[in-house]
Formats: C-alpha cells, structure tokens, sequence
C-alpha cells in the first residue's frame, strides 16, 4: 500500500513563508485563506533550551480522518484504482474521502454542500470553505497537489521552498526519502487526546520539536458540530422539495 | 558607450521618469533631461566626466591589473604596504589613526527606555513588498520583542498592544503586538524593519506595524571608518 506523506525538516526552514505563497499562488487561496501556513515559534524557553522554530501546517493526510466522517453530503460509489497494481476497489463515499490505494484526503467539490463540518471537525484547522466556489462557497485544503503530481510535478509548496526543507513521498516505501525521516525521529503533532494519525511529520533539534509540539499539537477533538451537519441536510432536502414543488407548479 | 545597445523601445530610467513628469504635468519640474546630463552630474564630486571616462577607458583601481582574472591567476593586490588583508594597518597608524579599529562604548539607554533595534523578516525584502497581499497576511504586523523579565516587571503580557514613544517625545504613529520572550537581552526590545507605511496608495500597508524609522531620530557616525549607526534611539513601550 501507499501512504503519501510530506516531512517538514525544521533544520533546514528558514521561515520565509514561500511556501504558503506558493500554495495561494497555485490554487487560487483567498489571501486571508490557507490551504498550508506558517506559524513562528518562539525565542522559548524548553527544558532543553531555548528554541526558535516554525510551524509549516498543511492538511495532514491522517490514517484516520476526522473530517471525512463529518460530510453530509450523500454517498455515491466511487471507483479507485492503484496505479501500481492496477486493482480496482469501489466505495461508498460522501464529498470528501480517504483514498484506499495512496492515502491521500480528497473533495469533490462539485459534490460539496459548502457547510464547513469538515473544516470544524479537523483538529489541525487544516481545511476553510473558500466562499469564492460555486453559491454558497466550497470546502478546500491540500491535496497533496494531486493535479500537479499527475502532471509529473512536485507538490507546489516542494518545488518552491528554497531550503529544501520539504519532502513529499510515499511513507510506507521505507526505501523513501520520507520514509527514511521517520525513521531518522520525525515526530507527529498528537497529543493524549488527538490521535488520528496524521501523516506530516516535522524533524529537528530536540528543542524545537518540544516548542512545536507543545504550541502546535491540538489537544483536544472538536466537538462534531451536528447543528451544522443537520441543518446542511436539512437544506438539501429543502433544495430537492422546492425543485420538486416547482414541478409541481407546471403541472398545474 | 553602453557595452550592449538597448534592444527593442527599451527606454533608460530617466526617459521614463520624465515622460511620465511631462505627462502628468510636472515637466517644469525635471532635474535633468537625460540619462548622460545624470551622470554627468554624478562624476562632477569625483573630478571626472564622460568624456574623460572615455579617454581613460574606465576608471582604473590598480594600473594594469585585473581584479577578475581567474581564480590561480589574480594578480591583484591590496593596496597595503603586505599587499595583503591587513588587521593592523601601519599605514592608519601613521597617520594617527588606531590601527585596529578601537571599541568605544556605546551610550546605554537612559533610565526607563530600551534600546530599539530592527532586522529584517524572511517574508519581506525591505519595505517595498509590504503591499503585497499575499506576503502581508503572512506577517500583516511587526511584533515588538521584549524580554521576559522585563516584561513582567512592567506588568506587559505577550499579546498586548503597545506603542513606543523615544527619547525626543517621537511617538510611533500605529500601535503593534507585544511578543514576550527569553530571546532577547533585557535593554533592548527589536522590530522587523519596513513597517508602519504612511503612503496611502499603499492599500494594503498603510497604518500596518510600527515604523522603526521614525522612532530612530539620532544616529551615529563612526570615526575611523564613516559607518552609520542607527540602533542608536531608545524607547519606552506604552500599553494601549
């Protein structure tokens, strides 16, 4: 199987944000939007030391997504195919779903109700509705550049980051570059209470991972806004019973 | 005698400047009329002209040497009495000059102010891509660093916004964010260099940060190698 993941390397960020520009630049982000971020951390105190790092965020690809679980858009089967042994695999899936075969956390946005659920049940604030997308705005995050990579290219954020502090690959290829910084103590922003298996991993001093991961790693799970999934559903049960009255209407 | 002719309506600065002075009313205005004439003004302080530029076919450092030959084969020379870098220069010396630069103190802060420093921040290149959008959600403010210790002394938390007023009563004309840390000595706050912009068709800019610039109201000029020092102003942080 394929676990697509990126490694941030925090020895080598220079905290220029290109690659939060990058992103914007590629995918047509709202300015006061992010599909990725940077946060500066610090000069701090940690118990080894003083730290002084960054926090280059993106969507996290997790084993096992919160997000996905929170879409009220009605299932549809969707067939995947693995580009490496060619097996085919259909599931039922909602507007947003996790990739069987590379790992990857996908929408179809013109499935997309534009409520926000995803975005309020991801710990990582990794996801926003861009309300420049169709009527009532789109969900939106990283894709791990899927379009890009189709095309035989890097991730946007990978090819502009000027430090190669970026590295994006498959995470359970342990011949991989990514694989190979996990092995090296890359570590996950988890915490007790959040433990979905995000697939970003930072490397570092020892120092700067204990500032990271005490700012960065969220501590608890959103409460599952069911008000909002309720009322997405609601909506669109509206949406279907007006076409239907107005069919209704013509007919006399 | 340009090395390359300009090619395709290449048009030198000061064409377009003036163009567009004429254009918008103002050609009454313009200092010189064309690229040469500046130029020409520029070598006046230097006792040369372009045509004496011409005849000595540039302006020579050292006679006959090049200073870009190739790596192996530089016969270029420093003009020192060793031909080499030197730390103690004898030549300095003799003319009653230290010949290794002398530390002299710097004044410290007055009693209640800080000194202020600036610095740069990765997102931006100076102050002119402060308008772009993209870079000024980035980093839309330039946080004042204050030492913690200090900080607590002071009753200032991380988070709250501040303002700075210098040793002459300048006051900062915005306000900034406050960022407590142990990474900074306790006489000294810093901003990143570029902010506080006051054009107002700097849409995105304007008003945005403090401007460090306008706060440093005295420098200082050093003697034996004319460099300017400007972490030369103090301040104090005022929580709004």
């Amino acid at each position: 199987m394929t676990q697509y993941g990126m490694i941030i390397d925090l020895e080598k960020c220079i905290g220029c944000h290109a690659c939060a520009v990058a992103c914007k630049a590629e995918w047509e982000v709202p300015a006061d939007q992010g599909r990725n971020w940077v946060k500066r951390l610090g000069p701090s105190m940690t118990p080894e030391g003083l730290a002084f790092t960054y926090y280059p965020g993106l969507c996290n690809h997790c084993d096992h997504p919160a997000c996905v679980g929170a879409c009220p858009a009605e299932p549809v089967p969707m067939e995947f195919k693995d580009p490496k042994s060619g097996q085919r695999k259909t599931l039922e899936v909602a507007a947003t779903w996790k990739d069987p075969f590379d790992g990857t956390v996908q929408i179809d946005k013109k499935r997309c109700l534009g409520c926000g659920a995803c975005a309020e049940a991801c710990p990582y604030g990794a996801r926003y509705v861009n309300p420049e997308l169709g009527e009532d705005g789109k969900a939106d995050k990283c894709n791990f550049c899927v379009e890009r990579r189709a095309a035989g290219l890097d991730p946007a954020c990978v090819q502009t980051c000027l430090a190669g502090a970026r590295t994006f690959g498959d995470l359970d290829d342990p011949g991989s570059e990514a694989a190979k910084y996990v092995k090296k103590g890359a570590i996950r922003l988890e915490s007790e209470a959040v433990q979905i298996g995000p697939n970003v991993f930072y490397y570092g001093k020892k120092r700067d991972l204990t500032l990271l991961a005490s700012i960065c790693a969220p501590k608890t799970m959103p409460q599952a806004s069911l008000r909002r999934v309720l009322l997405a559903r609601l909506c669109k049960a509206a949406v279907k019973g007006t076409k239907t009255r107005s069919l209704l209407d013509l007919l006399g | 005698m340009p090395l390359v002719e300009p090619m395709f309506e290449r048009k030198d600065s000061v064409w377009i400047v003036n163009e567009l002075a004429k254009r918008l009313g103002h050609g009454n205005k313009i200092p010189v009329a064309s690229i040469e004439e500046h130029v020409e003004k520029r070598l006046v302080p230097a006792g040369l002209s372009i045509a004496k530029l011409r005849e000595l076919q540039g302006i020579s450092l050292q006679d006959g040497k090049s200073p870009y030959a190739p790596a192996g084969q530089r016969e270029f020379e420093f003009r020192t009495d060793s031909g080499k870098v030197e730390l103690f220069s004898e030549q300095i010396d003799d003319n009653d000059f230290p010949p290794v630069p002398a530390y002299r103190p710097a004044p410290e802060a007055p009693a209640g102010y800080l000194r202020l420093v600036y610095g740069r921040a990765p997102v931006h290149s100076f102050s002119r891509t402060q308008n772009n959008i993209w870079l000024h959600h980035e980093m839309p403010e330039n946080p004042l660093w204050l030492n913690d210790q200090v900080a607590a002394k002071s009753g200032l938390k991380d988070g709250d916004r501040v303002m700075l007023v210098n040793q002459d009563g300048v006051k900062s004309r915005n306000s900034t964010v406050l960022k407590v840390t142990p990474g900074i000595r306790a006489d000294t706050v810093f901003l990143a260099h570029g902010y506080g912009a006051m054009n107002p068709e700097l849409s995105v800019a304007r008003g945005q940060g403090i401007d460090d610039q306008g706060l440093i109201t005295r420098f200082a000029v050093d003697p034996e190698t004319g460099a300017t020092g400007m972490r030369t102003s103090f301040v104090k942080v005022i929580k709004i």
